[in-house]
């Protein structure tokens, strides 16, 4: 068998398990679904050209969030928008994923972010229908407004409160996995 | 997803690297939302990989030039070979299920043409339900309960179409917008409960809980909300209607109560003494909570219940009040059935130890305070009684459940939850007869049976 096609199907293999990451990643530093889409594709292009690169291939998921973060930097760059997230954040981000990936090593991405699935499911139904709304069903704020009968802001607010609960949520199950 | 919008008037509040991670997570659905990402990449990929002969051109070649061997045997041999090669080289396409929905309920439901049972696939096509109910569990999990005569159309697992007939929707956030068309207009779930009527022109929806939006074909949209109750007549025109729940069938309902404590993984309240003086706490003679210990580990959880000895010859028994005054409601529509479930599980022990394990509820009506001398007679007077015993194995890396069920009566207060474990008879007097007896992951659960709609408002 040709050696190339061999790796590509190698590559496509291993970036197979990690691409939930890698969407779930771009998602959250840049707004624009469609935009996030095209800079994973064009992430897991550079991935596969610079594979020889990488000594270790557990940090695959880690060196793969890197080429995206730099992908996604020059792809704002380039639309002459901001790039909305600050250094710090990103750095939580990175290590948030790394701590996912310590506490649970066998498991798929999917399994892994059930997690954060069952933190959802605990909100009130008021703020997960924003949530469904917004995130699953791509929808903006004004439309979930005009939807639901209520001011921008009070979806806004709603957003953000299912955010920190969710956050919180996830924390605490970390941190209590740590400590077992 | 657009920052910048929710940037709008709000205080400063910069999202940690947790929040954002959770945020990214949730626009991907948990990471189910398939992308197009990858499979884009390595076409690309693929294309510009220098020209090289494909391994099954290569193979062929290879074959071609063998001498001698039979050509046949040769090929089913190789047929075999690829037909494996290709099994785990190729990427797989997924076969999408036909199913769309299953039958997970009915009541003397009679179909027109192929009789369905409960338990029955159903791939998407048209149905006609002569008389009867029947329960849909779509695979998004909306459930629908459908009264015939109806005529529906089933296409995919997200909605339902419904020709003539009344059908009852519940949808719980997973399967928000669940829609039902019907031949004037469609209304589109956006949480909770809903029940839809088609007779001869008109077409109407009666919200129960949460809020739908109704969609007049060719109209602009609705907003319903809750005891709200809308006809649209083959003009497509709207017009208030009066509200009904109860004329619509109800798909089954399902809810678990845990008892307090119910996995004996917290510390919780516990009594020493006899039964319980309120609710929700677990109370009795002789028993404590425990972790893990040489032999048994708790079935779930850090920690589990842990019966001890009262004295000699008597059972080890805990119990818990639980309020039923707050599911009033729920018990008033009659035919709520109750389930309880408990795991036991016990160490080999000796010929003295106790191997039986019991669990008991019992509903009453009347006072909690009470409870004492209602429990004393409670064959009696309790309005509704399960109890059951078992003999457990004496192999400490098994639990073993214990589950009793009841009908539930309107009047029923409260509810009383026991555990025990049964001492032996021929026990001596002296020896311990609990050495090692415990109990985990109690709970409780309402049953209400999928039922029929009233014929009149």
């Amino acid at each position: 068998m040709n050696k190339k096609s061999q790796s590509l199907h190698i590559f496509e293999v291993l970036a197979t398990q990690h691409e939930p990451m890698l969407l779930a990643y771009l998602f959250s530093i840049v707004s624009d679904r469609k935009l996030a889409e095209d800079i994973a594709q064009q992430t897991l292009l550079i991935a596969y050209r610079k594979i020889d690169s990488l000594q270790d291939p557990a940090a695959f998921p880690a060196w793969l969030r890197g080429i995206a973060r730099l992908e996604a930097l020059s792809a704002m760059r380039k639309q002459s928008r901001e790039f909305a997230v600050a250094p710090e954040t990103l750095q939580q981000m990175d290590e948030v994923y790394r701590q996912f990936e310590e506490q649970f090593p066998a498991e798929t991405w999917e399994e892994r972010f059930h997690l954060v699935e069952q933190c959802y499911e605990k909100l009130p139904d008021t703020l997960q229908t924003v949530c469904r709304l917004h995130y699953f069903e791509d929808r903006k704020a004004r439309e979930i407004a005009d939807v639901l009968a209520l001011n921008l802001n009070a979806v806004l607010k709603r957003l953000e409160r299912a955010r920190i609960a969710i956050r919180d949520c996830v924390q605490r199950q970390l941190t209590a996995k740590e400590i077992s | 997803m657009n920052h910048d919008e929710e940037n709008l008037n709000l205080p400063p509040h910069p999202p940690d690297g947790l929040e954002l991670m959770c945020a990214g997570i949730l626009a991907t659905e948990f990471g189910r939302q398939k992308s197009e990402a990858l499979a884009k990449a390595v076409a690309q990929l693929a294309a510009v990989e220098s020209p090289e002969i494909s391994w099954r051109q290569r193979m062929r070649a290879r074959w071609l030039t063998l001498p001698a061997l039979p050509r046949f045997a040769f090929a089913s041999v190789c047929i075999l070979i690829i037909g494996l090669m290709a099994w785990t080289m190729w990427p797989r396409t997924s076969t999408k299920s036909a199913t769309v929905a299953s039958i997970s309920g009915e009541l003397n439901a009679q179909w027109a043409s192929k009789n369905f049972k409960n338990g029955d696939a159903l791939a998407a096509g048209n149905f006609r339900l002569a008389s009867g109910v029947v329960e849909l569990t779509f695979n998004s999990k909306a459930r629908v309960a459908v009264e015939g005569p109806a005529q529906f159309k089933l296409s995919d697992t997200h909605s339902i179409e419904l020709r003539a007939g009344k059908l009852s929707a519940e949808v719980p956030p997973p399967a928000h917008g669940f829609s039902v068309k019907m031949p004037n207009a469609t209304v589109v779930d956006l949480g909770t409960r809903f029940g839809v009527n088609v007779s001869n022109d008109m077409s109407e929806v009666d919200v129960f809980e949460g809020k739908v939006m109704l969609t007049p074909l060719g109209g602009s949209d609705q907003l319903l909300t809750q005891k709200m109750a809308v006809t649209v007549d083959s003009n497509r025109a709207t017009k208030p209607a009066t509200f009904s729940e109860k004329f619509y069938p109800a798909v089954s309902v399902t809810r678990t109560v845990h008892p307090v404590n119910c996995g004996f993984d917290g510390p919780g309240n516990m009594e020493q003494g006899g039964l319980p003086s309120g609710f929700n706490y677990w109370s009795g003679p002789a028993f404590t909570y425990s972790m893990a210990e040489s032999e048994v580990t708790p079935l779930e959880g850090r920690g589990m219940m842990r019966f001890q000895s009262p004295g000699a010859g008597k059972n080890s028994e805990v119990w818990q009040m639980m309020d039923l005054r707050p599911y009033k409601a729920l018990l008033a529509k009659g035919d709520v059935e109750i389930k309880s479930l408990v795991w036991f599980n016990r160490i080999r022990g000796d010929a003295d130890s106790a191997n039986k394990f019991g669990l008991t509820i019992a509903a009453f009506s009347g006072q909690s305070k009470n409870i004492a001398q209602l429990w004393e007679r409670r064959n009696e007077s309790a309005l509704a009684i399960a109890d059951k015993e078992f003999i457990s194995d004496d192999d400490p890396a098994t639990w073993e459940k214990l589950e009793v069920s009841t009908a539930l009566p309107p009047k029923a207060n409260f509810l009383v939850v026991e555990m025990r474990a049964i001492a032996s008879t021929n026990g001596d007097a002296n020896s311990n007869p609990f050495p090692g007896h415990f109990a985990d992951l109690i709970d409780c659960t309402f049953y209400e049976p999928l039922r029929a709609g009233s014929s009149n408002r």
